[in-house]
């Protein structure tokens, strides 16, 4: 027992004196009078008398209390959680994540194009708005650039969640049915599995074309030069590896069949079935695990693109031969006509006279008349199911020339996936890419400018192409004077 | 704000400079002292007695008097904070001492008075039980006006008892160690002005004393300004009782 002076009396407590100089809060005696002397038991430092004594605390913990309780009610961080992503590729890669209520809560934008086309909707990169609304825009604007033109494909990849939930299919369907309304463009939708949608977002590439590169893995295209590529340039590629989609009539396709007829058969399939169906066909949920692909086309774009692709594949592979060879045999003369074409290039890229073409065509024209005609044959064939459509082409190709967008698009839909190797050579040349787009499977020798380049992105582009791009898209000039 | 620092430094020093004066003998000085502290003499003795003091009935004033007068003579500047704090002191010890022989003195003596009665002061035990009760609760009233005054100047500084308990180191080594800073703050005069007039502690000259650091006398803070005025005020019997700790 301890003794103390009673140095003050409160309702609960009394504050006590010992004789050794501490003051101690004691429980209350009755029948005490402050100044006594008294034997105290020292008060409870717990329950109540706890909240007492941090009385100041007692406001926020009891608002932390209370938060707890209603986010016990919620699960924690629900508003915020991906419920799905839905990625488009249009070349311009950009992919929204979308919460469980569907609204777009980021963007992310896998490419260039892709983030200038972000940047030019004024959304921001957590808009949290409603996917129809964010969706209309970007689309709208990539329309606007220039993105989005009649007969383009749109590549639509989902994440499997989002497939899982019926509401979402159904608003879906009727989402992809407007875009080809509103804008006459092809969809393709494609379907991605969670792991490589997760892949994709820590290399940061587009979910779409990571999964076709997953498909074949042969590919040789690293997934940094990926971004720049477009979809259509995987596919036609990938149509190697990629065994199409069987449809029950359709004859199923042999291993050792050529490049050529894949794609043909892919297309043809696509093709039917855009033919049997008013309606464009765009949905075929597949997996890219079972390393399948099915593109939709409406029917008679369809019909008329694939002869000439096919046609100009051919060429192109013909036009690669006789590159390499002329490559291997005449190197040095090579090396001084590049110089002198990119001198040439230089002014074609940046004035695009007439006289600088065509002094550069008739460069082209005796270095190699083998290739060249060779292109000149693969120009005419390509366009060859229209005059007009090749007189129009000739003329898109020139006007393009500013447009490296464009180019790549038009050339796209002939010629498949060179094109673009042509353009990273190029690196955003204009002029050049509308003309690598029809030198077919110059892939390599694109790449192989790019390094040469460095300095003068100008004249390399053209160089780059060992002539064979430069020259080619002046043979298809020349083709389209002729035509006109 | 200056001016009342200004004011609260300088008044003290004024009238505790009279009393030292007075101390020496100008008995003009004494009077006129008085007369002007009549007021706060009354208020003194009220409280003690808890009533209204009248100054031409009630013995207790002429008492508080006496006991001002005796304070102006007694004071010396190191005994307690101020002199009027002092003088309250002695005021309150005095007016009780009056107020318990009063009540002694009042016992009437009993027309009935028998021997019977007179039975029990014949055994020494008891006898010496109730006189030691009585000092005690004498002792304790002498106390209690000392709490009570000690309460009243921790107010000055915005501290309840309660603070104190709560910022009381619980080891008796801390304890001892945080009278060391209050013997420090109490016997440096510049420290003590500072203490008195600013009502906190010179936490920033004090850690150029001592040793101990700045965080421990900011935790004890309270204890420490509680320790200083009960050393520096004149409180005899609460001294006495905690004599084995200070000493």
């Amino acid at each position: 027992m301890k003794k103390g002076v009673v140095m003050e009396k409160h309702d609960r407590f009394m504050i006590v004196m010992t004789q050794e100089g501490e003051f101690v809060k004691a429980r209350r005696t009755s029948g005490v009078r402050t100044g006594e002397e008294v034997t105290y038991t020292p008060a409870r430092t717990f329950g109540v008398s706890l909240l007492y004594k941090y009385k100041t605390m007692a406001i926020p913990a009891a608002a932390v209390l209370s938060f707890l309780m209603l986010f016990s009610v919620f699960p924690f961080g629900e508003s915020d959680r991906v419920h799905g992503i839905v990625a488009l590729d249009m070349n311009p890669s950009v992919a929204f994540k979308l919460d469980a209520d569907y609204n777009v809560i980021h963007i992310a934008a896998y490419n260039r194009e892709g983030e200038e086309l972000v940047k030019l909707t004024g959304l921001t990169e957590n808009p949290d708005s409603p996917f129809s609304d964010v969706s209309e825009l970007v689309l709208k604007k990539s329309r606007s650039l220039g993105y989005l033109q009649e007969g383009n494909r749109l590549y639509i990849s989902s994440s499997p969640a989002l497939m899982d939930d019926e509401f979402w299919l159904e608003n879906y369907q009727g989402w992809a049915n407007s875009l080809y309304e509103d804008f006459d463009i092809n969809v393709v939708s494609l379907l991605l599995d969670q792991t490589s949608l997760e892949e994709a977002e820590k290399k940061a590439v587009s979910p779409g074309k990571l999964s076709l590169l997953q498909t074949n893995q042969d590919l040789s295209v690293n997934t940094e030069d990926l971004s720049a590529m477009s979809m259509d340039d995987l596919i036609v590629e990938d149509t190697e590896a990629v065994t199409p989609v069987q449809d029950a009539s359709s004859p199923e396709p042999e291993e050792n069949e050529s490049k050529e007829e894949e794609t043909n058969e892919s297309e043809k399939q696509s093709g039917s079935a855009g033919e049997t169906g008013a309606h464009p066909v765009f949905i075929e949920w597949i997996h890219p695990s079972n390393a399948s692909f099915v593109s939709g086309n409406r029917g008679d774009n369809g019909v008329k693109n694939h002869p000439s692709e096919r046609g100009q594949q051919r060429a192109a592979e013909a036009r690669d031969d006789s590159a390499v060879a002329e490559e291997k045999g005449k190197p040095e003369i090579n090396a001084t006509e590049q110089k002198n074409r990119g001198k040439n290039a230089a002014e074609n890229n940046s004035s695009q006279s007439e006289d600088a073409q065509k002094a550069e065509n008739k460069i082209g024209n005796k270095e190699k008349s083998s290739s060249g005609n060779g292109n000149n044959a693969s120009g005419n064939s390509g366009k060859s199911s229209s005059g007009e459509d090749s007189g129009e082409n000739g003329k898109d190709s020139d006007s393009r020339g500013n447009k490296p967008a464009n180019g790549n698009i038009e050339n796209n839909g002939n010629n498949g996936s060179n094109g673009n190797n042509g353009n990273k050579g190029n690196n955003g040349n204009g002029e050049s890419n509308g003309d690598n787009g029809s030198n077919g499977s110059n892939g390599n020798n694109g790449n192989n400018g790019n390094n040469g380049n460095g300095g003068s992105n100008g004249n390399n582009g053209n160089s780059g192409n060992n002539g064979n791009s430069g020259n080619n898209g002046n043979n298809g000039n020349d083709g389209n004077g002729a035509n006109r | 704000m200056l001016k009342r620092l200004t004011v609260n430094t300088t008044k003290p020093l004024d009238l505790n400079g009279t009393v030292l004066e007075v101390q020496k003998g100008n008995t003009v000085l004494e009077n006129e002292l008085i007369e002007q502290y009549i007021p706060f003499i009354r208020k003194t003795t009220a409280k003690v007695c808890k009533r209204y003091i009248n100054t031409n009935e009630d013995d207790e004033y002429s008492i508080a008097l006496i006991a001002f007068n005796e304070a102006i003579h007694q004071y010396s500047p190191d005994k307690g904070s101020s002199f009027l704090s002092f003088a309250s002191l002695v005021i309150r010890r005095r007016v009780i001492d009056f107020i318990r022989q009063e009540q002694r003195r009042k016992i009437p003596l009993s027309i009935d008075y028998s021997e019977e009665d007179n039975e029990n002061m014949e055994n020494v035990a008891e006898v010496h039980a109730s006189f030691r009760e009585f000092h005690q609760k004498l002792e304790q009233e002498y106390r209690r006006e000392e709490i009570l005054h000690l309460k009243e100047v921790l107010k000055g500084f915005k501290i309840t008892l309660a603070d104190v308990a709560a910022q009381c180191p619980k080891h008796q080594d801390a304890r001892e160690n945080m009278v060391g800073i209050a013997r420090v703050v109490t016997e440096r005069p510049e420290l003590r002005q500072t203490l008195m007039s600013k009502k906190r502690l010179p936490i920033k000259d004090l850690t150029r004393h001592i040793t101990m650091s700045r965080k421990t006398i900011e935790r004890n803070r309270k204890y420490i300004i509680a320790v200083s005025i009960v050393l520096m005020e004149d409180y005899r019997y609460l001294k006495d009782y905690l004599k084995e700790w200070l000493t």
